[in-house]
This record gives C-alpha cells, sequence and structure tokens, in this order.
C-alpha cells in the first residue's frame, strides 16, 4: 500500500468515525512502529497517533514537484514571450507611484492626466501599479482602455485569466480617440475660459475668487477641475497665492493648493527621460 | 543488572522523598498493573490509574533512565518505584519485550554499564540523556525561567485537547457537531482557561478550514494530528531536549517576557526584509515581518499585533536591509525580536535566492525539527505557471503548488512576463504563498495586508 493510498484509508477512516468502522493497522515500517510505541488502547487514538506521524513525515520530507519546462500554452513563459516595446522601457520611478496613490485617495480629478503623461512619457507601469489599475477601471471603459494601452501586450493576456481585471461591458469597444485624450472636466463659463490663459490670469481668478468670497467651499470641485486642466505655468504660482490667502477661505485655499503642488510634482516626475538606456531596468 | 542485584534498598534510594517511598510501595501492591514484564535490560508494564488512559512504564534499569506517561512531574514518580519495587520482589514475569518498549530501548544505545545505585545516593535520569551529564535546568539559560511551570499549568488543558481530538475520531468528521461553531470555540475557550493560548488559536484556525473547500476533511485531520502532537509534546518537556522543548512549549502558549529575549545573545548581521503578511486571528490583527540573513541565509520572524485600532509595526520595510542584532526566542526559534539598528535602511535590496530543490530542503529540514509549523519562508528564483489546472511556483529543478490570490497572482505574471524573478513566499501546508516580488530597484510587496478600517494609522 503506498503512502498515498494509506492516507486516503486513515481519511475514510476518520470521516466514518472509528466507532463504526475499525481503520485497518498501519503496514509494516517507521509509522507502525511509532503507533506501537504508544499506550494507546483505542482504535480512535491509534488514528490519531498514525495521522500525527504521517503528517509529520510528509511535511518534512516534502518533494518539490516536477520542474516547469513547458509552460501553459498561450501563458507569457511560452518560448514567444511577451515582446513589446513597453518591456523595454524604464518603470516609472517609485516617487511618481507614491504621487499616484495620493492622487487616487486625495485627488482622483488628476488620475486620467497621470495616464496619459505615462504613455506620452513612455514608461512602464509596475506590474502592482498596472494590477491595481485593471481592477480599478473595470466598470470604465474609457479608463480601462487607457490603462491598457499604458501595459502592453500582457494586459490582453492577463485580462481573460483573471476575472478580477476584466472590463465589464467590453461589448462597447471605444474608439482609439477616446483613449487617447484628457477628458474635459466640468466648470463654470467664466473658468472654462481661464483652461488656456496665462498664469496671472489663472492665479487671479482664483485667489481672487476665494478672498473676495465669491466663491465658496461648495465651489472647491470646479476650482480643482481648472486647476487640473489649467496650463501647468500657471501650478507653482497659483499655490503660491493660495497659500498666502488668510481669512474664511483658507481652509479651501490651502486645499486647492494641494492639488495645484501635487499636479506639478506629477507632471514634474513623469516628464520625458532624456534617454531610455535598451534593456535596463525594464524590470 | 538483574533483579537479584537490585534490592529494596536500592529503589529506596532512587526515591526523591520518605513520603515518594510510602507512596511507591502503595503503588507497587496495587491492583492496577498489567502486561508487566522484565528481562536483561528493561522491566516493564501498564498502571491502570484515574485517567483513561493507563500509564506505561518502561525502566531501562542497566542505564538507569526511565519513562512513564504519567503527569508526575517529581522524577522518578511512584509508577516508576513501585515497578521496580514489584521487579525486585520478583513479581514481575521474564519475557521478551514488547514493540514500544523494544524501540524506546533500541533509541538510548546502553553505554559502560554501570552499578546499581548506592543506597544512599539516588543517581537516577527521567529523561533520555547519557549517564555524566546533567542538562543545565531550564532556568539557567536566559528567558527560560518558569517554562516547565507554564506549561504544567496547562496540562489539564493538553489532556482535555487529546480526549476531544479521540471523541471526533470516534464519531468521524461527518459528524454534524464538526461543523458547528460552537464545538470548536468552546475547546478553544478551555484552552485559553488552560492557558495553553497559543493552541487555542490553532484550534479556531482549524475551525475556520471546516466546509471551506471540497477537502477540508483531509486538511483538519491533518491539523488534528498536529494537535495530538503538540498535546503529548506540551505533557513531556522534560522527556526532550531543551531546544525542543523550549519550541514545543511555545507552540503550546509557554508566554517569554520581550525583556528575557532581548537580554540573550543576538545575531548581529545584515538582515534583508524579504516579505511581510498580515491575517487575523479572533480579535487581533497579525502581522508576520521575514527577515534573512544576507550573508547566512538564516531567517527570522518578527511578529507584530494590533487590536481594533491600533498599529501594526510599519518601521520593517518590505525590501530594504538593514544591519541589526536579531533576538530569537528560546529553542532557536523562527520567531525573533530586533534590537539594536546599527547604520542606515539601504533599499532596495535583493534577499538571497535558491532554487525551488533548495527551498524545499530548507523547509523540510525546519519541518523535521518542528512539524508544527504553520509557515515558513522562502526565496526562490522562479516563475509562475499554469500546470493541470492549478498555478505553480516553478523552475528547472521543480515546482510548488501556490496558494494565491488574485491580485498577487497577476503582479507575479505582470512583473515576470514570462521570466524568472526573486519570489519571497511563505511555505504553508497547502501551498506556497507568494509575500513580495523583488525587481532592481523596487520591491513589491503582495502579501496579505490588514484591513485599514480595523488597524489605525502608524
Amino acid at each position: 500500500m503506498s503512502g498515498d493510498e494509506r492516507w486516503a484509508a486513515l481519511v475514510s477512516a476518520a470521516l466514518i468515525g472509528t466507532d463504526r468502522r475499525e481503520p485497518a493497522p498501519p503496514p509494516p515500517g517507521p509509522v507502525a512502529d511509532v503507533v506501537a510505541d504508544t499506550t494507546a488502547t483505542t482504535s480512535a487514538r491509534r488514528l490519531l497517533v498514525e495521522v500525527a506521524a504521517i503528517v509529520t513525515l510528509r511535511r518534512a520530507g516534502f518533494l518539490a514537484g516536477p520542474p516547469v519546462t513547458s509552460p501553459d500554452p498561450g501563458s507569457p513563459g511560452e518560448a514567444d514571450r511577451i515582446v513589446d516595446d513597453i518591456a523595454d522601457r524604464p518603470l516609472v520611478p517609485v516617487h511618481a507611484v507614491t504621487t499616484w496613490r495620493r492622487i487616487v485617495d486625495e485627488w482622483p480629478v488628476l488620475e486620467d492626466e497621470w495616464l496619459l503623461e505615462v504613455v506620452r512619457g513612455r514608461w512602464q507601469l509596475p506590474a502592482d501599479v498596472l494590477v491595481d489599475l485593471l481592477e480599478r477601471h473595470r466598470g470604465d471603459t474609457e479608463r480601462w482602455e487607457r490603462v491598457a494601452r499604458a501595459g502592453g501586450e500582457v494586459v490582453p493576456w492577463l485580462a481573460p485569466r483573471l476575472p478580477a481585471l476584466r472590463r465589464r461591458g467590453a461589448d462597447r469597444a471605444p474608439l482609439r480617440s477616446e483613449a487617447d485624450l484628457l477628458p474635459a472636466l466640468p466648470m463654470p463659463p467664466e473658468l472654462a475660459v481661464l483652461v488656456d490663459a496665462g498664469p496671472e490670469q489663472v492665479v487671479d481668478a482664483v485667489v481672487d475668487g476665494c478672498a473676495s468670497k465669491r466663491f465658496v467651499p461648495p465651489d472647491r470641485r470646479v476650482f480643482a477641475n481648472l486647476l487640473a486642466r489649467c496650463r501647468p505655468a500657471a501650478l507653482s504660482p497659483a499655490a503660491a497665492a493660495l497659500r498666502s490667502i488668510d481669512g474664511p477661505a483658507q481652509g479651501l485655499a490651502r486645499s486647492l493648493a494641494d492639488l495645484a503642488e501635487l499636479r506639478a510634482r506629477m507632471l514634474e516626475e513623469l516628464a520625458c527621460p532624456d534617454e531610455h538606456p535598451s534593456g535596463s531596468l525594464a524590470r | 543488572m538483574t533483579s537479584a542485584t537490585w534490592t529494596v534498598e536500592h529503589v529506596a534510594a532512587l526515591a526523591p522523598t520518605r513520603s515518594a517511598r510510602d507512596v511507591a510501595e502503595s503503588t507497587a501492591m496495587a491492583q492496577g498493573w498489567s502486561r508487566t514484564g522484565a528481562d536483561a535490560r528493561a522491566v516493564w508494564g501498564c498502571f491502570q490509574g484515574s485517567g483513561s488512559e493507563p500509564y506505561d512504564v518502561v525502566v531501562d534499569h542497566v542505564e538507569l533512565r526511565w519513562r512513564c506517561t504519567c503527569p508526575s512531574r517529581r522524577p522518578p514518580c511512584k509508577h516508576v518505584l513501585g515497578l521496580l519495587l514489584r521487579w525486585v520482589r520478583n513479581e514481575v514475569p521474564l519475557r521478551d519485550p514488547p514493540a514500544r518498549v523494544a524501540g524506546w530501548l533500541a533509541r538510548r544505545p546502553p553505554t559502560a554499564p554501570t552499578a546499581a545505585p548506592a543506597p544512599a545516593a539516588a543517581a537516577g535520569r527521567g529523561d533520555d540523556r547519557p549517564p555524566g551529564g546533567d542538562p543545565s535546568p531550564p532556568g539557567d539559560r536566559p528567558g527560560t525561567a518558569g517554562r516547565d511551570e507554564q506549561v504544567s499549568a496547562a496540562r489539564h488543558g493538553l489532556r482535555e485537547l487529546d480526549r476531544w481530538l479521540e471523541d471526533r475520531l470516534r464519531a468521524g468528521l461527518v459528524h454534524p457537531s464538526v461543523t458547528h461553531h460552537e464545538t470548536w470555540s468552546e475547546l478553544a475557550a478551555r484552552l485559553v482557561d488552560a492557558r495553553a493560548g497559543a493552541l487555542a488559536n490553532r484550534v479556531r484556525r482549524i475551525a475556520a478550514m471546516v466546509g471551506a473547500d471540497p477537502r477540508w476533511h483531509e486538511r483538519v485531520l491533518a491539523e488534528m494530528g498536529v494537535l495530538h502532537l503538540l498535546a503529548q509534546a506540551g505533557g513531556r518537556l522534560a522527556d526532550l531536549p531543551d531546544p525542543l522543548a523550549d519550541l514545543a512549549a511555545a507552540a503550546v502558549g509557554w508566554r517569554i517576557r520581550q525583556a528575557d529575549v532581548l537580554a540573550g545573545v543576538p545575531e548581529t548581521a545584515t538582515w534583508v526584509v524579504a516579505g511581510r503578511s498580515d491575517t487575523r486571528e479572533d480579535r487581533i490583527e497579525v502581522r508576520r515581518t521575514w527577515l534573512v540573513g544576507a550573508d547566512t541565509g538564516r531567517w527570522a520572524m518578527v511578529l507584530s499585533f494590533a487590536a481594533y485600532r491600533q498599529s501594526l509595526d510599519e518601521t520593517l520595510e518590505v525590501g530594504t536591509a538593514l544591519d541589526a542584532d536579531v533576538h530569537r526566542y528560546p529553542g532557536g526559534s523562527l520567531r525573533a525580536i530586533v534590537g539594536r539598528r546599527l547604520g542606515d535602511v539601504r533599499r532596495p535590496v535583493v534577499p538571497p535566492t535558491s532554487t525551488v530543490r533548495e527551498a524545499c530542503e530548507q523547509v523540510g529540514l525546519a519541518l523535521a525539527v518542528e512539524p508544527w509549523l504553520e509557515r515558513h519562508p522562502a526565496t526562490v528564483l522562479a516563475a509562475p505557471a499554469l500546470v493541470d489546472g492549478r498555478w505553480v511556483l516553478g523552475d528547472h529543478t521543480g515546482s510548488l503548488p501556490m496558494e494565491v490570490g488574485e491580485r498577487a497572482l497577476a503582479v507575479l505574471l505582470a512583473a515576470g512576463r514570462g521570466d524568472r524573478l526573486p519570489i519571497t513566499v511563505e511555505w504553508t501546508p497547502g501551498g506556497v504563498v507568494p509575500v513580495a516580488v523583488h525587481l532592481d530597484d523596487r520591491t513589491l510587496d503582495v502579501g496579505a495586508r490588514a484591513d485599514p478600517s480595523f488597524v489605525g494609522a502608524a
């Protein structure tokens, strides 16, 4: 009787119970010696001793399974590994990943631009960020597509095999151009015209709006949308001006300053690297 | 040595006190003796005491060693003395030793012949240790004082545990009581009352396996075997070598003060923080942080605990290395405490890796010492692959079945893109659990993480 057969017999005996069926004695060997060495007088106790001995032997002596030389067809381990230009790109820097996590927690309005900057800067998404993004945007066709573009060929391989990463509503295939564009954000006309304005105009509008109490905390979102879409050059001056605001609007101003600084940092971190050393830092 | 050489006075000389001699006389004359026998080396028998199981008594009258399964902490116990008295009075028949006695004797080969003890001196040893070398009592080793007393207090609980296990196997695992939460929670509560808290936690973990998958009964049965092993080990600490006794005592519930651990000699080395995993046990979140010596390859486990809204230790970041003193718990345990930290933390650092086969050997060796281990770390250079419908971690030397959640698996696949990577895993009886992927410029921490709504911010 093999070890597996004996274990199966013990499991059966344990399931049924020794009151109903006496288990067969163990075959000669070290396990039988251990059972014989005890003072167990009941079948149940002898069964317990044998189980303990077998479990100890199996765990201490466990062997590895067969080597993996021929991975499952269609897996990335095949001879034709996933080869795309993304594999040679440098990984998004660690500090940029930290910024992304803060964006997700505090200012998700910046996430679309973060992703597009990753694509534009020819970065490679780290595996944990890619997986989190795919799961996070399963229900959003456009954003999921944006993530897939940033992730490369590994995404169409991963998604079908792991249900948690599959895009919901996959029947609606987005136009490619939708995923390429930064979506517009809602804001009143007087702020919308400032998206392409110079830094001074943006600063004046935001600071004046906070200080004059014309805009109040419920208007926080539209100001945030403006700062999320204005020209990058306006961000640092706007942040500095907002931080100088006192009075009742101070809370709103400081919050918007955080947003401006965060976006400025994000854009700086994801600026195109000067050179990508071929084949290095890809993992 | 034969019964013709031994006298009643020789047996009396073994008794630690006069009252012990009197009790031994009563035991010798009692009706509870059965299956007695003797030969040129040993005398043996069973004595039915107040427990459900008779006490098994074996005495090597040549090497002056003995074994008795009674709970007495006073060696030699009344059963050993009583049996010897019966033997010297020719009340024990000569016969061949049964297998259990022969096995016990075979594991203790005779040394130079020794004389029976002088009547004025009690020189016996109630354990496996060869003559001439008394072990230092547990209290002489830093941090170990009180071990036997603590575990002794749990003895009642250990016996009850064994009876409970036996009852489950008599009735069968298909009995409805096995699937009732109360069946297990009441046992855990009794073990807590018996100061066997570590065993109580283990019982709760086993309870969570019931019905969890189609083969739960196999896993539960295996863990019941391990519980029996611990119940027996906890009841026989004096028979075990000190390091093993320390490990068994800790697994039962021996609580050791951190100050005592820190008072011990540390291992000073460069330690790589190779992985981390969080689990919820009852109402406590437990964090296991795995350290490995960069040069030694020796593993250590640092535990951190958090009740509701408390914080877990966040000072050991996965993928970093630090020079530090690491103090192990008694017995050469995996569990350790980080003491002095020397110098700055360095990152990223990849732990030393092994092949799958080497990892199996390392884990197997650890389990041979502590068969009750539920987790053991390893860092392998391997890649995930789908084999016969199950994900494994493999290389050219072998493969290991994985117990892995979807997110961790996805990260492994996306990070590797088909190539092998250094991956730190926790071996568990159900498979290896990936906890970290080590890249050139960062480490991806994929271990299970505590519910942020339960633990507070650090």
